[in-house]
């Protein structure tokens, strides 16, 4: 039987080393993030809050470079559980942007800080403890 | 979804792993499929009916809470 017109319908992810460079991303934006917040430091004349967003861009950009690469063996249980993880997400980022300004109208918070990020950074999350979790379980 | 994947694998004499190589899957999924964890595709379902040279049916079999 000719499956290659089956395997067009499969996920278009990135060959397997991104997820070094995406775990360097996270490591190094982590290194740099803790250094900004404990020291005023100043990079080619920036705000500390203009480098925070640019450093917390970088951590979900690793983030997300983790969560879109192949795993070593790439088969179709993996792309299984990673349809299950990204439904996960998806809820995890309506569920977050419904209840993220109630609870900071409850509890004073600021309102519209950064949501675009956080919300980015809880699905990302959610989307590799799902992933995690499941590839645990199934294997 | 009960199976006869591990009898199959025993009258061939084969391990996980040497099924999972000829199949083009990982060794966890093979061990999904065979624990009822998870259930393939067709066209593995298939792959692996041609590999044991019998029918998917025979390896395949529904149960009475699958219906």
């Amino acid at each position: 039987m000719n499956t290659s017109k089956l395997n067009k319908n499969k996920l278009l992810l990135l060959p397997y080393k991104f997820k070094f460079v995406g775990l360097l991303m996270i490591v190094l934006t982590a290194v740099v993030g803790f250094t900004i917040k404990l020291t005023d430091i100043s990079w080619w004349g920036m705000q500390k809050t203009q480098m925070k967003v640019l450093v917390v861009d970088l951590f979900i950009l690793g983030l997300f470079l983790i969560a879109w690469t192949k795993d070593e063996k790439e088969d179709e249980m993996l792309e299984h559980i990673r349809l299950v993880a990204i439904a996960m997400s998806f809820f995890t980022g309506i569920l977050s942007s419904i209840l993220h300004p109630i609870f900071d109208i409850a509890f004073g918070g600021a309102l519209g800080d950064s949501y675009g990020q956080q919300q980015i950074i809880y699905m990302l999350l959610t989307y590799h403890f799902t992933f995690g979790f499941r590839k645990l379980t199934m294997a | 979804m009960k199976n006869t994947i591990k009898v199959e694998r025993a009258k061939k004499n084969i391990t996980q792993q040497e099924l999972a190589d000829k199949l083009g899957v990982s060794r966890q999924t093979i061990n999904s499929i065979e624990s009822g964890r998870y259930i393939p595709s067709t066209t593995l379902a298939l792959k692996m009916s041609h590999y044991f040279d019998t029918t998917v049916n025979a390896i395949f079999t529904l149960e009475a809470d699958d219906e």
